[in-house]
């Protein structure tokens, strides 16, 4: 087996494929075992909180019921994950939990991605006096601590019904976490303009609009897709620290930082209900653990020095090795029985 | 070091720091002054009538309406709210700057200078013992994953450390009060200090130092094993391993340093959470610090430790990145070349 794929390697018809980048970056994500991972265990999770939460849509799944008869039970086979102290199913609220922390996830995300690009690129494309306006607002914005601003802001709309609280949360998770972004994309296109296709560009008299949409902004998208993924894993986390302090979407809602909440709430509940908060806290860290292990894997999948190994490789470096061993032992044996 | 800089003296080594520095400094000014305003808009956006949260009822329920009102119109007038809230912003920026008085406190009755020193120095003490850990751990973790780039540790070291930045710090908080409080009943539960003076005070900042520690070892340890990794690609290393010196030196002698440039500078990203905390781990152990302050202060409404703590955050933030910038300057000649000139 080995043998076939050393020949391999000099040279075939295969070798002389030519693989587009986005390509190459699939090849290389769908080779990194702990992306795949991340992957599968994101998918997995996204899949089960969109049923839940469609499910309980449609059935009409009340989620302000309470059952004083079922209170505090452990997890048990009826409910896997016990139930609470208002006799509420804990599996239900769980992966509820979840549908909040998505939808913060992907709109804070969607708006700290276009924000970021958005002032990057101009800040970066005209420099100057543009420039120094749209990083000195990135630095102000930068140097407000997150949490105590958005706790602030949320102290502010305590009052008003959880949608639009969860609006503000989305806004004010969006609006802080794009000067990072902004950062990046500003530096990347700052080298980027010096190239001799931006120079093409200025030739051909193409509109200063469509330098930067068409030729500036598909360029660093690779680096802003990494990106979005670790300010996804931040607003997620962002949210479950609100709602862990009770700025968040409040009861009946579920929300992971809100259910772990309980927990902290009073020491009877951490010592002796732990299903309560352990199993919403563990959901909460596998979610942003697949998701850094994805941003992680396109980070090295769009680094063109990055080396990676095929699953191919894999197996036939695992059966060298095991070739090894079996001649290391059977020499081994030859020795023994020589000295015998 | 002294040998590069000739026969240069003191002064005339410092001056371009000094320079750079000044000019800094006197751009925080206007940010600051636009932090504050936002920080002003904010509170006074913020529902409910600071009076009268703070009356004490037991005094004003045997009172008539008359001496009640009479009583609020004082307090108003003691707490500056008779006046025009843009007058009010600009006696505030007096006081804080200038006379260096933050206000007065409705939470404790005490004005705000009297109290705010004590959390600032309860969050310091935790969060200085945790860095100094962290650092120390991380840094040998670090620089031993990047020399065995791709081997079993590293990769090891690689999972480790991303489980470590994605567990959020409260979930980690919880589940060491579970092992270590409530399974093992080794350490207490909260607080930080036993009234019957039975436990030792140090028990009390084991749990709030390990949870410094373990949030912020993952991302040090990414951050080292990065930098030293970019170290080793360099030409110098090259050099010195083409000089046949052993691998040995080559890593402690020549990467190691200049591995540590950045490193030094991530001190000025910890500038803002050494002093100020965190907020949801001090809430958890009930630790008495800027967090805990914050959230106390959320709570009552309290406006003057508010704006005090936010404007605190806020400067700390602007320090820790000039620090950032002028340590680069500092330990990295190249960036020193750029800068002054």
């Amino acid at each position: 087996m080995s043998a076939i794929t050393e020949q391999n390697k000099g040279f075939s018809k295969e070798d002389e494929v030519i693989l587009s980048p986005t390509q190459q970056i699939i090849i290389k994500f769908k080779n990194n075992r702990l992306a795949m991972f991340g992957f599968w265990l994101f998918t997995v999770i996204v899949a089960i909180v969109v049923v839940t939460h469609f499910y309980t849509k449609f059935t009409g799944y009340d989620f302000a019921a309470t059952d004083p008869s079922l209170k505090n039970l452990p997890p048990s086979l009826e409910h896997p994950f016990g139930t609470d102290k208002y006799g509420r199913n804990t599996i239900v609220r769980v992966l509820e939990g979840g549908w909040i922390s998505l939808q913060v996830g992907f709109l804070s995300t969607i708006m700290a991605v276009s924000i970021g690009v958005a002032m990057g690129s101009i800040a970066g494309f005209f420099g100057g006096k543009i420039d120094s306006i749209i990083m000195r607002i990135a630095e102000i914005i930068y140097s407000f601590p997150f949490l105590a601003l958005a706790f602030t802001i949320s102290a502010i709309f305590r009052d008003k019904p959880a949608e639009f609280r969860l609006f503000v949360i989305i806004g004010i998770l969006g609006f802080i976490t794009w000067t990072g972004l902004a950062r990046l994309v500003r530096g990347q296109i700052l080298s980027l303009k010096e190239q001799e296709f931006m120079l093409a560009t200025k030739a051909l008299g193409i509109k200063k609009r469509n330098q930067i949409m068409r030729h500036l902004i598909p360029n660093v998208l690779a680096m802003v897709v990494v990106s979005g993924t670790l300010t996804f894993a931040t607003a997620i986390l962002g949210e479950a620290f609100l709602s862990f302090l009770g700025l968040s979407v409040t009861e009946p809602i579920p929300t992971w930082g809100a259910l772990l909440a309980k927990a902290a709430s009073n020491s009877t509940s951490l010592r002796s209900f732990w299903w309560i908060w352990v199993y919403p806290g563990t959901m909460l860290f596998l979610f942003i653990m697949s998701i850094n292990l994805i941003g992680e894997g396109l980070r090295d999948a769009i680094d063109p020095k990055a080396e990676y190994t095929t699953k191919e490789q894999r197996k036939a470096a695992k059966e060298r090795r095991k070739a090894e061993k079996q001649a290391a032992k059977e020499e081994k044996l030859v020795s023994k029985g020589g000295a015998m | 070091m002294q040998n590069n800089r000739g026969s240069k003296t003191f002064i005339e080594v410092i001056m371009p720091y000094a320079t750079y520095l000044g000019k800094r400094l006197l751009l925080l000014i206007p940010v600051l002054l636009l932090i504050t305003v936002v920080i002003y808009l904010l509170i006074s956006m913020m529902p409910g009538d600071p009076i009268m949260a703070m009356l004490d009822p037991e005094k004003t329920a045997t009172m008539t309406t008359e001496e009640r009102n009479a009583y609020v119109e004082t307090m108003r007038a003691f707490m500056g709210y008779d006046k025009h809230p843009v007058q009010r912003y600009f006696i505030w920026l007096q006081d804080t700057f200038f006379e260096g008085e933050f206000g007065y406190s409705i939470r404790f009755n005490k004005p705000v200078n009297d109290i705010i020193g004590g959390y600032i120095a309860r969050s310091f003490k935790v969060n200085i013992i945790g860095f100094i850990f962290a650092f120390l751990i991380s840094i040998p973790i670090g620089i031993t994953a990047a020399v065995k780039k791709n081997k079993l540790y590293d990769k090891v070291v690689t999972v480790l450390s991303i489980v470590g930045i994605s567990m959020p710090s409260f979930f980690l908080a919880l589940l060491l009060i579970l092992l270590f409080v409530v399974t093992l009943n080794m350490l207490p539960f909260s607080g930080m200090s036993d009234p019957k003076g039975m436990i030792p005070d140090w028990h009390f900042l084991v749990l709030p130092v390990s949870v410094v520690v373990l949030t912020s070892l993952a991302s040090l340890t990414r951050y080292v094993r990065a930098a030293m990794i970019e170290v080793l690609k360099s030409d110098y290393v090259r050099t010195a391993r083409a000089k046949g010196l052993t691998e040995k030196v080559v890593i402690y002698k020549h990467a190691f340093q200049n591995a540590l440039i950045p490193v030094v500078t991530l001190i000025g990203l910890f500038i803002p959470s050494l002093f100020g905390g965190s907020i949801v781990v001090e809430k958890i152990f009930a630790y008495p610090g800027m967090g805990y302050l914050l959230n106390q202060a959320y709570t009552y409404k309290d406006r003057a430790v508010l704006q005090t703590a936010l404007l605190f955050f806020g400067l700390l933030t602007l320090l820790g990145n000039i620090f950032i910038d002028v340590g680069y300057m500092v330990v990295d000649p190249r960036i020193r070349e750029g800068k002054v000139k």
